[in-house]
């Protein structure tokens, strides 16, 4: 036996807890970070980078185990390799047959991509190693043009606060009667791609344009985007079906409620509806009902409920005794009532940041998530606004309405997608 | 870059439709694909895993078959079903654990286990199944475990709970002989030796990584 020195664990994040048992090839629950450069990715630059990235993300070393009574992080001796994209988008990374990590790092001509299996971190948290991933590559491979400028990156996190389980942190205990309405959610329907391939598209549109659009809307980004897919999937509807309401689950950064460097989960969702069988479908009326659906559930009061009422569970001495095995299976029942009860996600990671030094070598970042639905995901960096949608559906509809919205309105868009159709 | 005349969009790459509208696209200068393109792969199961559920198929047939033609000695066709169901059972646990053989190496213990247990209990329950196979079982699963874990050179958080619950299932046979349901006791006590031997080895030379993984698997 190799290395008997005691491994560092940890037990998963509340939100973590409910992906290992629902990970499938139909959803994997990994999401992809990508960056894209002016010029070609070299392979041995990006190891090295790589290499020294995970120096300071001990996180990212783990694997994930089973105990008796809850999956828990482990430690583990893999080092993660540098490929060359030959995988389709967010394919499986975590499988209980075969340990390993709990991501990968690929690269295709221009761009890096960085793929994470949701159980480890949440799109925060894994931007903290991503952007630092960039930072070191970029920096590497222009030795030369940052030998006096000893630019860094942001105000590190510590260890200990990078490490930090949140959830049980800000966990309070209170008893509460936080109650989720059930309704049944329209649910987009139709055939899907096969060997549980997602599409992913995504339209490049100009920052200033859109928040300028938004404004006229007196709304925010968000919820200017959330109301325009609404619509796009209104038209989708079909009549039998239309008194369903339409409703986005909309995951929110819960580190910026409460003061957490984590890199692991930290995030809650909300979930905000439209009735378009009792409201009219001009996107002035939408945008005014979410504003209001937003501000309601966003009071900081309401997030407390949500945090405690999931927590509670994990707190509970009746269910910590029981064994995984069943654990698994009411997992597994949560998860598809929760799937039932929404449309379509949308996932706005916001402004993502990089020192000034470094911006002439970057075009844009983008993420994207595995779904088995619809689902979108936004960021920006620059002027550049990456709307990505990622859909196991075949049929393009609703992704198309979207940005014949956008471009009816007079804002430009580029589109980027893979090629799921063989051409 | 192309333009799709319909959407209005731009698009990058160079393919001939949109991707929003499959509309044609009016052309551009070449650009390179944001994704690489890959090809579907149709997954089918090996020749060999094929070849041997045709043959299961012809056999399980046949001898219903032939078992109906001849009802003289019993319902014997049962057996080759059983004996068949027993099979695929163990090599399907043998694909999926396929990644981890310490793994599969107690997964196998416990399914020849129980189809044993099962094939002793519907011929009439002679006890051979705990007096000989189990006990002979886990007594070999052990040796297998010891010697690979030391040939591979596994880290030890990779192969120490195998072994404990290795060990665990041997200790199970101390229950049969203190019941008196074994009336020849030398393989249970063989495989209960190994067992405390190999459990107590694991605790004297690696105490305090066998108490670490002990903790981290019954953390509540």
């Amino acid at each position: 036996m190799k290395s008997k020195k005691v491994l560092e664990w940890h037990s998963l994040d509340n939100a973590a807890k409910i992906f290992p048992p629902n990970s499938k090839k139909r959803d994997t629950k990994v999401f992809r970070f990508a960056c894209e450069l002016y010029e070609l990715v070299d392979k041995n630059v990006l190891q090295n980078a790589l290499d020294m990235t995970m120096e300071e993300f001990p996180l990212y070393r783990s694997v994930i185990k089973k105990g008796l009574f809850w999956y828990y992080l482990e430690q583990s001796h893999y080092r993660p390799e540098v490929e060359e994209e030959s995988l389709p988008p967010c394919s499986a990374l975590y499988d209980k047959n075969k340990k390993s990590l709990l991501f990968r790092v690929m690269y295709y001509k221009k761009r890096i991509s960085f793929e994470v299996y949701h159980a480890l971190s949440d799109g925060t948290g894994a931007l903290q190693f991503f952007r630092k991933l960039v930072f070191n590559y970029v920096v590497m491979k222009h030795k030369n043009k940052f030998i006096k400028a000893k630019t860094l990156l942001d105000v590190e996190a510590s260890r200990i606060q990078k490490m930090d389980d949140s959830f049980q942190k800000y966990y309070s205990g209170k008893k509460n009667t936080f109650k989720k309405k059930k309704v049944n959610a329209f649910r987009i329907k139709g055939m899907k791609i096969p060997e549980y391939r997602i599409s992913v598209i995504e339209g490049i549109v100009p920052v200033d344009r859109m928040l300028a659009k938004s404004k006229e809307y007196k709304v925010s980004l968000t919820i200017f985007l959330a109301a325009v897919l609404m619509c796009a999937i209104n038209d989708e509807i079909p009549v039998r079906m239309k008194n369903r309401p339409v409703i986005l689950s909309i995951p929110v950064n819960l580190r910026s409620y409460y003061s957490s460097k984590t890199e692991r989960n930290f995030f809650g969702v909300i979930y905000v509806d439209y009735d378009f069988s009792a409201g009219s479908s001009d996107l002035n009326e939408v945008t005014a009902h979410l504003k209001k659906s937003f501000k309601d559930n966003l009071m900081p009061e309401q997030m407390e409920k949500r945090i405690n009422m999931l927590s509670s569970l994990e707190h509970n001495y009746l269910i910590k005794p029981v064994p995984l095995v069943i654990k698994d299976i009411a997992l597994k029942v949560a998860n598809n009532v929760e799937d039932r009860g929404y449309t379509s996600s949308l996932s706005n990671i916001g402004v993502i940041n990089m020192p000034d030094e470094l911006k002439p070598f970057i075009s844009s970042f983008d993420i994207f998530v595995s779904t088995n639905k619809l689902q979108a995901c936004v960021c920006s960096f620059e002027n550049k606004l990456r709307i990505s949608f990622t859909s196991a559906f075949v049929s393009t509809e609703i992704q198309r309405r979207f940005f014949k919205t956008i471009t009816d309105m007079g804002i430009p868009v580029t589109i980027e997608s893979n090629m799921v159709n063989e051409e | 870059m192309k333009y799709c005349n319909s959407c209005n969009v731009q698009v990058s790459g160079n393919r001939k439709n949109c991707p929003l509208c499959q509309g044609i696209l009016s052309p551009g200068e070449y650009q390179d694909e944001a994704f690489p393109k890959i090809p579907f792969v149709y997954r089918e199961n090996s020749i060999l895993i094929k070849i041997m559920i045709l043959i299961s198929v012809i056999i399980a047939c046949v001898s219903v078959a032939v078992n109906i033609m001849l009802p003289k000695g019993g319902a014997w066709s049962m057996f080759v079903l059983g004996g068949l169901v027993s099979l695929w059972i163990s090599i399907i646990t043998a694909i999926n654990k396929r990644n981890n053989i310490l793994k599969n190496i107690l997964y196998q213990v416990v399914v020849i286990s129980v189809i044993v247990i099962i094939w002793d209990f519907f011929t009439g329950w002679k006890g051979w199944s705990i007096t000989y196979v189990i006990p002979f079982v886990c007594f070999f699963s052990m040796i297998a475990m010891a010697v690979i874990s030391r040939f591979y050179e596994f880290y030890a958080e990779d192969c120490i709970l195998y072994i404990i619950i290795g060990g665990m299932f041997g200790l199970v046979q101390i229950v049969f002989v203190f019941t008196g349901k074994l009336t020849v006791l030398y393989p249970s006590l063989i495989c209960i030796v190994a067992s405390i031997v190999s459990l107590s080895k694991m605790l004297i030379f690696n105490k305090k990584i066998f108490l670490e993984e002990i903790k981290r698997r019954l953390h509540m």
